[in-house]
């Protein structure tokens, strides 16, 4: 390049660019093609033109057939070496198999398994992000301190909404709902079709609620729906269910002896939120939210934030407007000044809760409906990890354990010049297309399994493929095909030649220390899967059979809206009584497992020690029908007036610390301050109540007569041997008659007292699946080491058998290995698994077995029979052939 | 076996390289189309249809004598195979076979 052409030369730029992409072998004859252009065009044109048309020239250039790495000619090459890869692939999958078949299979079921615990996990975790602002709203929960313990709920009193939004600039909007107000009957009378009646769940909410949360309407606007009283809201399907395809606005509800004018029709609320409601009536129809209340908590409160708005010092503020409201009414109340009663050990914190924490909060917070659990949550991906490490331990041991039977392909290709890379891609070939297979397959699985697996985990979600799980699974692959697949390549790939041609090869100490730890850690999962399950459905059949204090069979409840007419109970239950097949009947405002229990503060006459104790109202007889037993005095009399007469149980005794308590005075503290005295006229032997969780909590049972005689159940003692179903319709045609507005509903209470235990249900069926899925997946692992095992011992069995080893000799040469290792898995495992349940699980219950030997020795007994069973074919086999054809050949 | 396909551009490059002979490199051939055609042609799109009518066997290929003019690079000279040659009249035979056989145009 001589020196004038330097300020005139091609511009620098694109002729880079055109080195860089241009193939190289067409550098030379194209770069003098533009120079030559351009040279013509300088004589032509000004520099800049010329400049410009060479730069175009470049761009032009950029064709696939002359740019590097694009021709066809290279990727021919590699595209064949694919070709090559997938049809030996092709080929030794098919060889072996049985392999192959052992690893589709247990990988899919992984995959699959992993599917849909991860998209379990996923749908629990996305709760109420839909909600707009979702990340400004916060729920306030409140601590309430009493001297000896605090308690968690989720409601505030009322009137502290409106009070914090005015003293917190911070605060923009509040909302607050009261209930759920369960089983309320609703009907609607029209014209000409007769009237519906259901018993419903009502939510009673304020005007803000709606827009509050963005909750879309059909009908009606979220601002001033609820604003006025004896105002209603319906879901959409509730709108359905009630007025078909009428328009429900300006229709009216009846809803205890109101009437509930329709103002909207809201969209049903999606699965994943807390908020769970059918009927929404405005809160101020109840004439109690209209009072100021700022010590009993009553609705659940929702504030929502300025944009930036810092949690720790808001519930700083929250905590000290709240309790300047609060301090003067408790102070009237409890006769003591605020400080006192402080120092006492009482009080209250508030804390905030952001909204999609609300759902998986430890205390349920929502509770609108049951809450998640964030423990079960991480159990489950642990869970999903862990079947997912039992399937690919399983596949990475059987290709390890085939690097043998390759040895001699391995070589031969060696030999012939392959390179390390190559064999590697081989390898990594063959387990794309398990992997690849696998995931196609558990696709199908998951399908198939939805619904099984929606009944387990009691949702109604379905797995969809959309981009990002598609681009997730495909990157799944990738990652699974290297994770799997490098070990065993780079082992094989690593085979030296000479050594395999000539037949001496061993897979090596290390590789079958290796491979014996997987098998051992697969069946330690097992075992603690296992083991576990046992325990559970151990637990679960203590706290069913457990004597509870009160006789819980034969007992038939009868449940409605019916506490306003105790007319009517005591015709009821005297209708019950002269039925042969009935012993007793009771009325009862409370009742285990059903309600209604209160929360009241007691003290001894003469005493200053407040003790806040449960306490419940039930009817004259109820002791008698539940089958309490007294310890001393006696129980409520039918003929004698017992507004002010109490029953304890032994533990209400103890914390009120009494001793001769019968015949003396028990001193309620009411809400407004004025003291109530009672007499105590029996001791009853503490029951259980409540949920086996907890610890018998002390107890003061009222009369139902303090509060006119009232019942919400009634319950029936039937004699023994009674045809229950005969007795239903009975009763149920009695009731029609007598009852014809109210559906009949009844439950027993062995089964109210079983239901407390639904979680505990849900999660023996989840270890059933789960420890079923683990042992099958182990064995499957099993199944094909030992025919690999199997196959390595060929020559030994026959030298063996040729001195004379019996069948039985072989068999037990065959299984003794493997028999020590479940062994060995059994006894690392177990303390593991019982300290683990012992500390997370069973701490739970206040009532609780303790593991014994049998669930352990059930466990060891299913494990190593499983074990056996496994191994038996190959072992069988090897030790029946004739030792004559693995001999010959030597 | 089917025969490799010659596309349009194709042919009128190919055809190009036999009329130039022994001048057959890039830029010639670029000129002499244009010149013929009447329209401007890139370098890619003669470039591209030389290297794939190479790759498909019609033409092969040599470098030529390097000159001043291309700052010291070889030119690289282009020449119809056989093969190439007998595709072009088969192609020209078919078409004047179609052409006869045109009646609006053979009554003329």
């Amino acid at each position: 390049m001589s020196k004038t052409n330097k300020g005139t030369s091609p511009p620098s730029w694109s002729l880079k660019l055109l080195r860089f992409f241009l193939k190289s072998n067409y550098l030379e004859e194209i770069e003098g093609d533009l120079e030559e252009i351009y040279d013509d065009n300088l004589n032509q044109y000004s520099i800049k033109k010329a400049r410009k048309l060479y730069n175009r020239e470049v761009i032009k250039l950029i064709r696939p057939i002359l740019t590097k790495g694009m021709s066809s000619s290279e990727k021919l090459n590699a595209y064949d070496t694919l070709k090559h890869n997938l049809k030996v692939s092709i080929r030794i999958l098919k060889r072996n198999w049985l392999y192959s078949a052992i690893s589709v299979a247990g990988l899919s079921i992984a995959i699959a398994c992993f599917i849909h615990l991860m998209t379990f996990v996923k749908n629990e975790s996305s709760y109420d992000t839909l909600i707009p602002e979702a990340d400004q709203i916060g729920k306030i929960g409140l601590n309430k301190h009493y001297p000896d313990y605090s308690s968690i709920t989720k409601s505030i009193p009322h009137s502290l909404a409106d009070a914090l939004k005015s003293d917190i600039p911070e605060i923009t909007e509040t909302a607050t709902y009261s209930g759920p107000f369960r089983g309320m009957l609703l009907s609607y009378t029209s014209d000409n079709s007769g009237s519906q009646n259901f018993h419903e769940d009502v939510i009673a909410a304020d005007g803000n609620f709606l827009s509050f949360f963005g909750i879309k309407m059909i009908l009606g606007s979220s601002e001033n729906a609820l604003k006025d009283p004896r105002s209603m809201v319906l879901t959409n399907s509730m709108a359905q269910k009630y007025f078909g395809q009428q328009n429900p606005i300006g229709k009216s509800l009846k809803m205890a002896r109101d009437e509930f004018k329709i103002t909207g029709v809201c969209q049903d609320l999606p699965d994943n939120s807390h908020l769970s409601f059918g009927f929404l009536m405005s809160i101020n129809t109840i004439d109690r939210f209209n009072q100021t209340n700022y010590t009993r908590p009553d609705v659940s409160c929702y504030i929502k934030l300025q944009v930036g708005t810092s949690i720790v010092s808001l519930e700083e503020k929250i905590n000290k407007s709240a309790k300047n409201h609060a301090a003067p009414e408790i102070e009237k109340q409890n006769g003591i000044s605020w400080s006192e009663y402080q120092n006492a050990g009482n009080g209250f914190d508030l804390f905030l809760v952001p909204l999609t924490s609300v759902y998986l909060h430890p205390d349920n917070l929502g509770g609108m409906k049951p809450g998640g659990s964030q423990f079960s949550n991480r159990v489950m991906v642990f869970v999903a990890c862990l079947i997912f490490l039992l399937a690919s331990v399983n596949f990475i041991n059987l290709s390890t354990a085939r690097t043998n039977a390759r040895a001699k392909e391995i070589g031969t290709k060696k030999i012939l010049g392959s390179y390390k890379t190559q064999l590697v891609s081989q390898v990594l070939t063959e387990t794309f297309m398990v992997v690849f297979s696998s995931v196609t397959l558990s696709l199908l699985l998951v399908y198939l399994t939805q619904h099984s697996f929606n009944n387990l985990s009691g949702k109604t979600q379905t797995f969809t493929l959309d981009l990002p799980t598609i681009i997730y699974l495909f990157s799944f692959v990738a990652a699974m095909t290297l994770i799997t697949g490098l070990w065993p390549a780079i082992l094989i790939s690593r085979l030296k030649p000479l050594n395999t041609i000539k037949g001496q090869f061993s897979s090596g100490r290390k590789g079958s220390l290796l491979r014996n730890s997987l098998v051992i850690s697969q069946f330690s999962i097992g075992i603690v899967l296992v083991l576990s399950m046992f325990v559970v459905k151990d637990q679960l059949r203590f706290m069913i059979n457990k004597d509870l204090g009160y006789d819980k069979e034969q007992l038939l409840i009868l449940t409605g809206d019916f506490h306003m007419d105790p007319l009517f109970v005591n015709s009821f239950i005297g209708e019950l009584e002269s039925m042969p097949e009935v012993n007793s009947v009771a009325g009862t405002l409370s009742m285990p497992g059903l309600g209604i229990f209160w929360e009241e503060n007691f003290k001894r006459q003469n005493s200053n020690d407040i003790v806040n104790l449960k306490s419940m109202k039930v009817g004259d007889l109820f002791s008698e029908v539940m089958g309490l037993s007294l310890q001393e005095g006696r129980f409520f009399e039918t003929d004698s007036w017992d507004s002010t007469s109490v029953l304890l149980n032994e533990s209400a005794v103890k914390a009120l610390n009494m001793d001769q308590p019968i015949g003396k005075s028990l001193v309620e503290l009411r809400a407004d301050g004025t003291p109530m005295t009672f007499k105590i006229i029996g001791v009853i032997k503490d029951f259980n109540y409540d949920a086996l969780y907890n610890q018998i909590s002390p107890l003061v049972i009222k009369s139902n007569e303090t509060i006119f005689n009232r019942s919400s159940k009634i319950v029936a003692r039937l004699n023994a041997g009674v045809s229950l179903s005969k007795l239903i319709s009975k009763v149920n045609s009695k009731w029609d008659k007598m009852r014809p507005t109210d559906p009949f509903m009844f439950k027993f209470a062995d089964e109210v007292a079983a239901s407390y235990y639904k979680k505990e249900v849900r999660l023996l069926s989840v270890f059933k699946v789960f420890s079923i899925l683990s042992l099958v997946l182990a064995c499957m692992g099993l199944f094909g080491l030992s025919a690999h095992n199997a196959s390595l011992k060929m020559k030994e069995v026959g030298i063996r058998k040729v001195i004379g080893a019996g069948f039985s000799d072989i068999i037990i040469l065959l299984s003794k290995k493997i028999t020590w290792m479940v062994i060995l898995s059994f006894i690392i495992t177990v303390p593991i698994a019982w300290t683990a349940l012992e500390t997370w699980w069973l701490q739970g219950f206040a009532y609780r077995i303790s593991i014994g030997v049998r669930p352990i020795l059930i466990t060891l007994s299913i494990v190593l029979g499983l074990t056996w069973i496994t191994i038996l074919f190959h072992t069988v086999r090897t030790a029946l052939t004739n030792p004559i054809n693995y001999l010959r050949n030597d | 076996m089917k025969k490799t396909k010659l596309g349009e551009f194709e042919e009128l490059v190919l055809m190009t390289v036999v009329v130039l002979q022994a001048d057959a490199y890039g830029v010639e051939i670029k000129r002499e189309l244009e010149d013929r055609l009447n329209e401007t042609l890139s370098v890619g799109s003669i470039q591209s249809a030389l290297k794939r009518m190479e790759e498909k066997g019609f033409l092969t290929s040599e470098f030529g004598e390097a000159s001043q003019k291309r700052g010291g690079k070889r030119k690289r000279i282009y020449q119809a195979t056989p093969h190439a040659r007998k595709v072009l009249q088969e192609m020209k035979d078919v078409r004047s076979q179609l052409w006869a056989a045109m009646p609006g145009i053979a009554t003329n």
